[in-house]
């Protein structure tokens, strides 16, 4: 008979004797043994998106070894018959019973219900809630709290649960209290055995614990509340290790080092023990681990794996317990662990915390460098992405309470003498031990600019909200140098029931009002922040406090105080992201032991205060926020000064420093134009100094010499090619001139520092270096005029198109994995700083160039640094679309696929793109290059050429292999490994053609990467610039002439490198990569400033900074993470037509004027005034109609771009709740009717 | 005939309904006029004028309107009307407006008496773009030059449907000649879909002198 028949049998004699836990004699089968299958509660937790930890704990009375359960679950049904899953689980022996089981393949934003079965019995039905996805703007309901202590039980406020309906709680910590033990009438519970005794024995403290545990699951007499086993199933649960699980005494310092003896540690007293240097750490004690597996047992926690810090063995081998869960666009929760690793808890002599100057050591650590450098770094992607709420759970309070090193005195006692408030930032406590991480974390975020954090703490059994303070300079020491960190607070809550509050027992709003003033009152006398948010707190609004009426006009410290209360707090994040409301409810505190049940008539939960905080918000993202599309048409090889050194309001050739005009000769160090001769067997190949501009044949080109006739003959009149000249008084803008050298090394040797100096002696074409057009009258400097020209945009990476179009692409350089074997002759040679070597003594010529970095070779930048891999850094191609020139798709002087489909491929560094974060956010993209289908065909990486070219080659001999950067990446191989079209490759990169195609059908993805073939990119050596000019102001025709798509776009022009030109201003110093020369960058659309010069440094990781922006997705690489995106070049406040609702009228005709009137209504919805000057913007109004006048109003229209008026306001904003009503007057001659797309826009700048 | 309260609570049943009521078949007023300042006017002769105009700027052909039961008081309605794109009829019967094109417009002498009254039929289609649908009434003068008013485009009175299918219905004055609307009226078989409110504060005083002379 199996186990399952047994069972069954077992149910049905107990269904017949209506008995269970009984052995019976049955007449028909020999003694059947009933088992008593009891289940101790239910639990979830650590639930993503996609999976959730359960848990229970099942005994069966018939076996003590592993029980088989079903694990039923189900959405949206609470009575589970409805799409049931059925799992099959265990529950261990070894772990007390418990089973634990990680359920994947969930559905985002789901709630869920479940329970366990084993046989005929099933546990209770618990619930959670899935998190929604990262992209959706969706509310977030949660509460929090802590400090749940035995000796309270059954914990009141744990009855009906379930009816919070929370998406989850955060139960931080202090699950158990070890201490809730021993106490008569304490529903019998013995005393734990001593975890710092020495001679406590493993398997003692498990079953101590163990019991611990179970006790929160039961009732404290037959038939009453089971405790907290409704609150373990009302929601998912977040869960924080405290110092009691841990059993509160020596473990409690995971990081401290073990000493001899179990659980004995080192001298708390002694100051060599303050930083753990010894290299062993409690928590890879058996005590600790024990503690933490009993722990892990009991709490629905997942199993997260081992840490590998190899650099960090305080980390090292740890469990991972820190963790962030993304709640929707709108939030992220992080789960800090400070307990696994923190330093030693340090005692005075007399055995008092000591949190004098030792607790101001700045080696000190709560958290462990792995898990600080985490938290940092979370927390920037969180502000980076745009998720406005950062909710950080951590258990010690991180606010300042008391002065540093000391406590304050004299306070008014709200619980008479057995009471003693809480004065002092204690030895647990981020200020009182830990102050100079404390100081570096809180920096880190203010200097970072992260917003709206907020650190849910507990373990002070007393509920505050407090701003927090730190000192900028980082002397955490002193306390005048402290100030707040912006829009950031922190909310203390509990206990959920525990000591301390149960010493209050005059509940009056005046014993409160007097402790929380006394509290403030002293904090002031020592210089401290008093507790409390002020009244100034950025967007704090809609205060409440039990008992006091005028909490919110008149705000003081008892609203944000309660000591007397269990308490917890429910935090409600609005669905747009802009509100924090936060409510704390509890009830009246109860005496130890007692016991009591939830009474509702006469200690009901109810609210206690109550806020709510409006978000700082991000401005790029609001700003950001009405562009759909962005669309990158990507250039070549113009420096700015080269094309718009005389563009209107621009830093211009004008600004240029004398020396950067006075050219140096790169051996000698002085100035070419001092040089008698131009040595060319020395650098380059120009006969003459000043040397004359080659052509593509390397000839000196005879449109810049005085006779055509005479190659050999001297330059034309007055041209003198070692300063800025003008080419076009040599050749049209329609002319072609030869090329110029521009690769990694020569770029960075020509900027020599920011003096931009050596641009002639590095080049191979040092005649032409200094040449220019003025295109400000060309089609793109027109476009320019109307909008934005960014005259401080740098290219990203030092060198040529390829490493630059792999920088758009993927912020960082290629990697050519064991290149210096495979590649050998791609490897530069380099001088010990870092210069190409040159062939010195002998004829000064460049040693070795190549296309790869010498691993182990300085970095030209930054001589500290060396090369640590072979980068690639010249043009070089791929196996993935081999050129034509190649032949064949397997040579080694092609670089290896890129790996961004693959993190555990050791063998290739993982690499992501733009494309990859895009399509992970699912926001639709495309690369659309020129002459790509028939690219496609001609490639010999075609399987259908069998590594060969085809017979006949349709390419263009124009179309540039090396420009097609998405290719060279796995996920974008345009054929598969098994020779089938990658269809992810087909689906997004793409002939130019479909660009226009998709303009027109209205098709177009929301990131379009527009790369034209060769003659329309305006490469100087093969393009034309007015072809290629021409071909951008084309595109942005196309884009206008569909206005519903043109009103949300963005379109942004820049070219690739400077193409070897001088341009006059030092581009900044980001890394040994870049940035290069300056290159123009133009900003069109309707969105953007108009007829403006945007001096705001960029560069081209700017524009990846801006679509990170927008679609919220975090940074590829440090690199475009600090970047500045080009928020500044767009119109302020464009987010504000959320804030304002717009109603248009009907168009009625006066025939005494003959014009159409239309009355436009603009309301400010919001609860916060809209600062002007407000513009209504009429984008794509019909052709043949014009704006010609806004009644009461300024009106003003721009030359080519839309008709706006400027909206009359009494002062210089929009109240909240208020309306202005603006008539509009437009001349329709033809009659045909009015249509255009209304815009708000509102801030300082006109459209 | 409604009363000051009336309105008022009008005003807010339409704020909730109007949001649901994305159609409906027709919505009807009655609108007076006090034109005693016409009479004699040197700016004479004067005309009505219509105008029915699509808030597409196209000609969606969704909404109609039936101007009727003209009774000028003492005057009378002079000439032949001129007729716009999609207008039919004249004021000594009905005027027919429908959407055909981006304006929609009829215009047509009179000879003014003390009081002018007609009605309006309306359809209630919801326009589907965000500007509404207006009807548009104003008094042209001897040029056909619109007497100056408070309303868009120096209308007398508009109707707009607005993309939510809701119907606002609002009178203005004339400046110099001294005409008032003196009521806009809906009928109560469309009254869950209208509004009608009174601008200026020489219409209100109007409207409440001749309630109470009527008491």
């Amino acid at each position: 008979m199996t186990q399952q028949t047994q069972r069954r049998y077992a149910a049905l004699a107990a269904l017949i004797l209506g008995a269970t836990g009984l052995s019976v004699e049955h007449p028909c089968l020999a003694t059947v043994s009933v088992p008593a299958v009891q289940f101790l509660g239910v639990a979830a937790g650590d639930v993503s998106a996609i999976d959730a930890t359960l848990w229970t704990r099942v005994t069966d009375t018939a076996t003590t070894g592993p029980s088989t359960l079903q694990l039923a679950i189900a959405a949206n049904d609470p009575t589970l018959t409805t799409g049931v899953t059925y799992l099959t689980v265990s529950n261990d022996p070894a772990a007390d019973y418990t089973a634990k089981v990680n359920v994947g393949g969930l559905k985002p934003g789901t709630r869920y219900y479940y329970k366990f079965i084993d046989g005929s019995t099933s546990s209770i039905v618990g619930t959670f809630k899935t998190a929604p996805l990262p992209t959706d703007r969706v509310p977030v309901h949660f509460g929090f709290s802590g400090d749940m202590d035995g000796q309270m039980r059954p914990y009141p406020l744990a009855k009906n649960f379930s009816a919070n309906n929370f998406d989850f709680f955060v139960f931080l910590g202090d699950t158990i209290y070890e201490t809730a033990s021993g106490a008569a009438g304490n529903n019998p519970s013995a005393a734990v055995h001593a975890t710092s005794s020495g001679s406590t024995t493993k398997q003692q403290i498990f079953d101590d614990f163990s019991r611990k545990y179970r006790e929160q699951f039961l009732p404290v007499s037959t038939g009453s509340q089971n405790s907290l086993q409704e609150f373990f199933a009302a929601q998912g649960n977040y869960t924080l290790l405290d110092n009691h699980e841990l059993g509160n005494k020596q473990y409690i310092n995971g990081g401290a080092a073990p000493g001899t003896g179990l659980g004995l540690g080192v001298d708390a007293t002694v100051t060599a023990n303050d930083v753990n240097t010894t290299g062993h750490f409690l928590n890879k004690s058996v005590g600790f681990e024990t503690l933490e597996q009993v722990y892990l047992n009991y709490q629905p926690i997942k199993n997260r794996g081992i840490l590998s810090v190899p650099a960090d063995p305080r980390t090292d081998g740890t469990p991972q317990l820190f963790y962030a869960q993304q709640w929707g666009k709108n939030a992220i929760f992080v789960n800090v662990d400070d307990r696994s690793y923190r330093d030693i808890r340090m005692k005075t002599a007399a055995g008092a915390d000591d949190t004098g100057s030792r607790g101001g050591n700045p080696a000190r650590t709560m958290l462990g460098a792995t898990q600080l450098a985490w938290l940092e770094q979370t927390l920037l992607l969180a502000q980076q992405a745009g998720t406005p709420w950062k909710i950080v759970a951590v258990s010690s309070p991180i606010d300042q309470l008391g002065p540093i090193g000391g406590g304050l005195t004299g306070l008014y006692n709200p619980g008479g003498p057995t009471y003693s408030p809480v004065a002092s930032d204690g030895g647990k406590s981020w200020m009182g031990q830990y102050r100079a991480e404390r100081n570096a974390l809180l920096k880190f975020i203010a200097d970072n600019g992260i917003k709206n954090v907020v650190f849910l703490t507990t373990d002070d059994h007393q509920n505050r909200v407090n701003e927090l303070t730190y000192s900028p300079t980082g002397q955490s020491e002193d306390q005048s140098t402290y100030v707040k960190v912006p829009t950031c607070f922190q909310i203390v809550d509990g206990p959920f029931g525990a000591t301390g509050p149960d010493l209050i027992t005059d509940h009056s709003f005046a014993n409160l009002k007097s402790a929380a003033d006394s509290l403030a009152a002293a904090q002031t006398t020592a210089g401290l922040d008093p507790i409390g948010l002020d009244a100034a707190y950025p967007g704090l609004h809609d205060v409440t406090r039990e008992g006091d009426p005028n909490a919110n006009t008149t705000r003081q410290p008892i609203d944000f105080y309660s000591p007397d209360t269990f308490n917890y707090t429910v935090l409600d994040v609005s669905g747009d992201g802009k509100t924090l409301s936060v409510t704390v409810k509890g009830i009246n505190s109860t005496a130890i032991n007692t016991f009591g049940q939830y009474d509702s008539v006469n200690n009901p939960v109810r609210e206690i205060l109550s806020f709510k905080v409006d978000a700082a918000p991000d401005t790029e993202s609001d700003i950001l926020s009405g562009i759909d599309h962005f669309i990158l048409v990507y250039q070549e090889n113009w420096s700015f000064d080269a094309l718009y050194g005389s563009f209107p309001g621009a830093n211009g050739i004008a600004n240029a420093s004398a020396v950067s005009l006075n050219q140096l000769d790169r051996v000698s160090g002085n100035p070419i134009s001092s040089l008698a001769n131009y040595n060319p067997a020395s650098r380059a190949i120009p006969t003459q100094n000043p040397p004359v501009p080659l052509n593509g044949s390397n000839l000196q080109d005879p449109r810049f010499l005085l006779s055509a006739a005479n190659l050999n003959g001297p330059l034309a009149v007055g041209l003198n090619t070692l300063l800025p000249y003008d080419l076009s008084s040599y050749i049209s803008a329609s002319d072609l001139t030869g090329d110029i050298v521009h690769r990694y090394w020569q770029e960075a040797l020509q900027i020599n520092g920011g003096l931009n100096n050596m641009f002639i002696t590095w080049s191979d074409n040092p005649g032409l270096v200094m040449s220019h057009f003025d295109a400000s009258g060309l089609p793109e400097g027109l476009l320019a005029q109307d909008y934005v020209m960014c005259d401080n945009f740098f290219h990203s990476a030092f060198g040529g198109s390829f490493l630059n179009h792999q920088y758009l692409v993927a912020a960082q350089a290629p990697v050519y994995p064991n290149g210096a074997t495979l590649l050998s002759s791609g490897v530069a040679t380099l001088t010990p700083t870092g210069a190409l070597a040159l062939n010195h003594p002998g004829n000064d010529r460049i040693t070795h160039d190549g296309n790869l970095t010498p691993i182990g070779g300085v970095a030209l930048v930054d001589p500290s640094k060396t090369f640590d891999k072979n980068y690639a850094v010249n043009t070089i191609f791929t196996p993935n679309l081999a050129p034509t020139s190649v032949g064949t798709n397997v040579s080694a002087s092609l670089l290896p696929s890129q790996n961004d489909s693959n993190p555990g491929d050791t063998s290739r560094p993982y690499i992501q793109t733009i494309g990859d974060l895009l399509s992970q956010a699912n926001v639709s993209w495309k690369w659309y290059s020129g002459g790509y289908s028939n690219a496609l065909l001609s490639t010999p990486s075609n399987p259908a050429n069998n590594g060969h070219n085809p017979a006949v080659v349709k390419v263009s001999s124009l179309f540039q292999w090396h420009h097609q950067a998405f290719a060279f990446f796995d996920n974008y191989a345009p054929w598969l490994p098994n020779g089938q079209r990658n269809p992810v490759s087909a689906a997004h990169l793409q002939d130019e053609d479909v660009f226009f195609t998709d303009i027109a059908n209205g098709t177009l993805p929301a990131v379009s990467f527009v790369k034209p073939l060769g003659p329309d990119n305006e490469h100087p050596g093969y393009a034309s610039l007015q072809q290629g000019q021409q071909h951008v102001a084309n595109i942005v025709n196309a884009v206008k002439a569909n206005p519903s798509l043109w009103a949300h776009t963005a379109i942004i022009i820049t070219y690739d490198e400077h193409g070897g030109r001088w341009d006059h201003v030092a581009p900044p110093v980001r890394d040994i990569w870049g940035p290069g020369v300056r290159v123009p960058t133009i900003v069109i659309s309707p969105l953007s400033k108009t007829h403006y010069v945007d001096h705001t440094q960029y560069e081209t990781l700017s524009i990846l900074k801006t679509i990170e922006k927008r679609f919220g997705l975090p940074a590829l690489t440090a690199a475009d993470g600090g970047a500045q995106s080009l928020t500044p070049a767009f119109a302020a406040a464009a987010n504000i037509p959320a804030a304002i609702q717009v109603k248009q009228g009907g168009f009625v005709r006066n025939r005494k004027s003959g014009q159409t009137a239309q009355t436009v209504t603009l309301k400010n919805t919001s609860s916060t005034p809209v600062k002007g000057p407000i513009f209504f913007v009429l984008d794509g109004l019909k052709s043949n109609v014009s704006l010609t006048d806004g009644s009461g109003c300024t009106q003003r229209l721009a030359p080519l771009g839309s008709p706006y008026i400027s909206v009359p306001l009494s002062g210089n904003s929009l109240a909240p709740g208020a309306s202005v009503t603006v008539t509009l007057q437009f001349a329709d001659p033809s009659q045909g009717g009015v249509t255009y797309t209304g815009r708000v826009l509102a801030g300082s700048t006109a459209p | 005939m409604f009363t000051n309260m009336n309105k008022l609570t009008l005003v807010s049943a339409a704020a909730l309904l109007g949001a649901s009521l994305a159609s409906a078949t027709a919505a009807e007023f009655d609108i007076t006029l006090n034109t005693a300042g016409l009479v004699g006017s040197l700016n004479g002769p004067f005309s009505l004028d219509f105008q029915l105009n699509d808030g597409s700027g196209g000609g969606s052909g969704s909404n109609s309107a039936n101007i009727r039961n003209f009774n000028f008081g003492a005057g009378s309605a002079v000439g032949s009307p001129t007729l716009i794109n999609g207008a039919t009829g004249s004021l000594t019967s009905s005027i027919a407006l429908t959407e055909t094109a981006a304006y929609n417009e009829a215009y047509q002498g009179f000879t003014p008496g003390a009081t002018l009254s007609f009605h309006v039929s309306l359809t209630d289609n919801a326009p589907s773009t965000s500007t509404p649908d207006i009807f548009s009434f104003a008094i042209l003068d001897q040029n056909l030059n619109n007497l100056p008013a408070t309303g868009v485009g120096d209308s007398i009175v508009t109707i707009t449907i607005d993309p939510t299918g809701a119907i606002v219905a609002t009178g203005y004055t004339l400046g110099s000649e001294h005409v008032t609307v003196t009521s806009v009226v809906p009928e109560p078989a469309s009254t869950g879909a209208v509004v009608a409110g009174l601008a200026g504060l020489m219409a209100l005083v109007r409207v409440i002198r001749v309630r109470r002379d009527r008491r």
